[in-house]
């Protein structure tokens, strides 16, 4: 039987980003220029500046695009920066952004990187000779 | 806080293939996670297929959420990552998060006819 391994990444940080329809594309070229792997955009429906647009004060549903982005702990700050720069999240009603620490996450992890981990892992725990 | 809340749940999410979301969802059901949800997106790699002009290529995704219990989140992890395939490129992610509480939700009895 094939030998089984999961190899847990412990350090990752969930980016999500909530803006307006069609805003998505530029935050994520954005995002993988900082760095970022990749990313996952869906659909939602919100509340956004239209609703000031709604008759007494009902609020009209606006199009969302949410986006996913998982990030290391020590490239959320400058991933994180840029996306909002990108999506200019400083301007009322264009969106908002959020960070979640991940307990663990999985993927496809190439032999070569884990065979690398795993000896510099050994090479540290290694007593050193006197 | 209503007492019926449970304070030991985690949140298991995977970013899976078009097409692998209900696969998984079935399976999730018949071990009896009535708690699990799947939505479409759409997604690019920075290591997958590139288009053109030489951007990752955006493909379409689903996202499986599913609402455990702690002591049950590991094995189901592992469980999900198996059958999502994880193991080859190109697949997918999927991670867990800590709840910090949840609403527990059965279904309805269904009486016989």
């Amino acid at each position: 039987m094939k030998e089984r391994r999961l190899t847990v990444l412990t350090d990752c940080v969930l980016i999500t980003c909530i803006v307006q329809k069609g805003i998505a594309d530029t935050i994520v070229k954005a995002a993988r220029e900082a760095g970022a792997q990749g990313a996952t955009i869906f659909y939602a429906k919100g509340t956004g500046v239209r609703e000031r647009l709604g008759l007494l004060g009902v609020a009209v549903e606006v199009e969302k695009e949410i986006i996913n982005v998982v990030v290391s702990n020590e490239q959320v700050d400058f991933v994180f920066d840029k996306m909002f720069l990108a999506g200019k999240l400083d301007t009322p009603g264009m969106g908002f952004m959020y960070c979640s620490r991940l307990e663990k996450a999985a993927t496809y992890i190439p032999p070569a990187v884990v065979e690398k981990i795993e000896a510099g892992s050994h090479s540290k725990s290694e007593p050193k000779a006197a | 806080m209503s007492s019926a809340f449970n304070k030991n749940l985690k949140i298991i999410t995977a970013f899976l293939p078009a097409g692998k979301g209900f696969e998984l969802l079935e399976y999730l059901h018949e071990s009896g996670y009535t708690t699990a949800n799947v939505s479409n997106a759409r997604g690019s790699f920075i290591a997958g297929a590139l288009d053109k002009t030489g951007e990752p290529l955006e493909e379409q995704k689903e996202i499986l959420t599913c609402m455990v219990e702690k002591d049950k989140a590991d094995e189901l992890f592992e469980n999900l990552y198996d059958m999502a395939g994880f193991d080859k490129p190109g697949t997918g992610f999927m991670f867990i998060e800590n709840l910090f509480f949840g609403s527990t939700y059965a279904l309805p009895e269904m009486g016989s006819a």
